[in-house]
């Protein structure tokens, strides 16, 4: 690609916003908005996996789908190597959305019922104009390979799949135009425990494979452990820390990463006897109308005068973490 | 005769299963389930005894949430009671009319369902739900029934109760709602609760929120709570015997940290390990069970689990494995369970 700068990374996020007017009355005045993404900043490397986490309503998925356009940012700024994905008109965005592909959570909802799985597969090829007649085959047939199905399925339906296998279509299909990043929504959530393993090997071994990067989001901070280079944790359309994974479990900073970390069940009734739990209280306020200064404060335990006041900037700490809290050292 | 056939007859004088030490306030035997003519539900037998949590663990499809409305006479129309005993207080509730079961819901044992938002009725307000789910079951005045009311939305943790009792359910978050749910089902002080994944659709810090409330109310009350979860992590957190089912019908069952430490069935084993867990080696291979869950009811020959077990012989297909007793006060179904050990690692 003509525009390609080989040192810049491979995605920089500045200060990106997804406010939602809210509307009331049929005449429709803005009465305000929800701040699904608040002032996003982070970089992603080529073929690295960046684990997004945070729990409902913290903008996670907001932010996913802001990075394909798939909803307009109101403010900030995306590049994609290099390049401004704001300032590209159709045609331009229509190429640099070739790089970076989706896969959502519900594998039933991804596919079109009446298309032959090879034909999904391989529709994008065929869009782009890349391929077809039997080099288009040769290509699906390869695609189905590499996610661990045979050449064959590409002609049957895809009522004929387990969820497994309908996830492993839809990671065919993202993998169709050799993306350099792909965005995975929740991609095991709605699958059954014993089939997660197999569809959470397939993405480390593509890892390992093609140097693709993903942007891996999920509310399970044991799967995004498992799969991730770095880790992002968002709390109300915020990052609230981002750091190593290793760093980010043996050290958490931020309070409310602590307490994530700390809610989560080991599978280990001893183990799990032992550990103390680290409980807030309340609800997650609406991001209609998150509290001042850092929006965790209503549920922090450690919250002082200063953290209802003052917005908390992400700095980087001594162990290389970057943490939004003014507590934190 | 077939093999499946006779195994199954053998089985039947057993009832070799989850059975509690203490005297149970539920007692389930043999409880079958079918859609049609498919068994969804295969002579499932456990006991519940009071202020203990059994854990009903397995992956959609096994039956475990089919079993808890069975136990309560909630059946979907399709489905019918096919046979079993559901002893409860005293009484057979797999033989009880309609009217007497009603008069047992809500007041002797309670349900609480994975999705409150679906199981509170959205035209009308919070209050009007608690308080007259109280004068269904107790003869009490408006007014005692509203200070009760109050006191269980306190004792669930929610805050400014007087200005809840007002509001709609679309009005509060999730996490509210089943808080609430939790205070219909308890407002009664039931001797048994059912919880069918109570925190599944919650976030983690919720979830942390409900399971603790539920650990206070069976150590303060001694409610028996019969918890149907897929996730292990909770079980480990919340249970003190563990029952594992696939493909409608329990395959082991026992005390959690035996269950945890040395599954004996394959199953168990595999599921403990086909999970990411805080504590193990990042981006390292998973274990997989091959294959997927079969369709509901359309189980195969012999034992259910053969086509993806790793270590099945030729009898696991030829035959259908009972349940029966082993050391330790546990149970398990399968013809291999004393080889599991030196056939599969633990972790």
């Amino acid at each position: 690609m003509s525009a390609n700068h080989a040192d810049s990374p491979l995605l920089e996020i500045e200060a990106l916003e997804v406010h939602f007017p809210i509307r009331r009355g049929w005449l429709g005045g803005a009465r305000g908005a929800i701040r699904a993404v608040d002032g996003v900043s982070l970089v992603m490397a080529r073929g690295e996996t960046l684990g997004l986490v945070g729990e409902s309503g913290c903008g996670k998925s907001t932010l996913g789908n802001a990075i394909l356009r798939n909803v307009e940012p109101t403010g900030g700024a995306i590049r994609l190597a290099g390049i401004d994905l704001a300032g590209l008109d159709r045609e331009a965005l229509r190429t640099a959305r070739r790089r970076m592909q989706m896969v959502f959570q519900d594998p039933f909802a991804s596919l079109d019922a009446r298309m032959r799985v090879g034909e999904s597969v391989g529709e994008p090829l065929l869009v782009h104009g890349l391929a077809r007649g039997d080099a288009l085959r040769a290509r699906v047939g390869e695609l189905l390979a590499r996610v661990g199905l045979s050449p064959t399925h590409a002609e049957r339906y895809p009522h004929e799949f387990s969820g497994g296998q309908r996830q492993r279509l839809v990671i065919a299909r993202a993998l169709a135009l050799s993306p350099d990043l792909v965005i995975c929504d929740e991609p095991v959530s709605a699958l059954d425990v014993s089939v997660r393993g197999q569809i959470l090997n397939l993405l480390l071994e593509l890892q390992r494979g093609l140097g693709t990067a993903f942007l891996f989001i999920s509310h399970d901070l044991s799967v995004v452990r498992h799969v991730s280079d770095r880790i992002a944790v968002m709390y109300l359309g915020r990052i609230v820390e981002l750091a190593e994974r290793d760093t980010l479990f043996s050290a958490p900073l931020h309070p409310y990463t602590q307490a994530l970390i700390s809610a989560i069940p080991l599978p280990d009734p001893v183990a799990q006897r032992a550990r103390r739990r680290m409980i807030l209280a309340g609800e997650i306020p609406s991001p209609a109308n998150p509290p001042s200064g850092c929006a965790f404060h209503t549920r922090c335990p450690f919250a002082v005068q200063r953290c209802r006041e003052e917005t908390p900037a992400l700095d980087r700490k001594s162990s290389g973490a970057l943490v939004a809290c003014h507590l934190a050292s | 005769m077939s093999n499946e056939e006779t195994t199954r007859m053998r089985h039947r004088g057993e009832h070799a299963a989850a059975t509690a030490p203490a005297s149970p306030v539920l007692s389930v035997r043999e409880l079958s389930v079918a859609i049609g003519s498919r068994r969804v539900v295969d002579a499932v037998t456990f006991d519940l005894a009071a202020g203990e949590v059994l854990a009903l663990v397995g992956e959609s499809g096994c039956g475990k949430s089919m079993t808890a409305l069975a136990l309560l006479g909630l059946l979907p129309s399709a489905a019918r009671l096919e046979g079993g005993v559901i002893g409860f207080e005293g009484q057979d509730l797999a033989r009880l009319p309609e009217p007497a079961m009603r008069a047992i819901r809500g007041h002797r044992a309670s349900i609480v369902f994975q999705d409150p938002s679906g199981s509170l009725d959205p035209l009308m307000t919070i209050g009007d739900q608690l308080v007259e789910g109280l004068r269904a079951h107790h003869a009490i005045s408006r007014e005692t029934a509203r200070a009760r009311s109050l006191a269980m939305l306190r004792a669930v943790g929610i805050s400014e109760p007087e200005r809840r009792l007002a509001q709609y359910p679309f009005e509060l978050s999730g996490g509210m709602c089943q808080r609430v749910m939790i205070a219909i089902a308890l407002a009664a002080e039931p001797a048994m609760l059912l919880a069918d994944e109570p925190t599944t659709a919650l976030d983690v810090t919720i979830q942390a929120q409900i399971l603790d409330l539920m650990k206070a109310l069976r150590r303060e009350r001694g409610t028996a709570i019969l918890l149907i979860t897929h996730d292990m992590g909770v079980v480990a957190d919340m249970a003190d015997r563990v029952a594992v089912m696939y493909a409608g019908r329990i395959v082991e069952s026992g005390p959690v940290d035996a269950i945890f430490a040395s599954p004996r069935h394959p199953y168990t084993r595999l599921l403990l390990r086909s999970v990411p867990r805080l504590d193990d080696v990042p981006k390292s291979e998973m274990t997989v069970i091959e294959g997927s869950v079969p369709a509901q009811g359309d189980w195969p020959p012999g034992c259910r689990f053969a086509p993806r077990c790793p270590m099945a012989e030729a009898i696991c297909v030829a035959a259908s494995p009972a349940i029966t007793e082993i050391a330790g006060g546990r149970s398990v179904a399968c013809f291999r369970h004393d080889s599991v050990d030196t056939a599969m690692a633990l972790r």
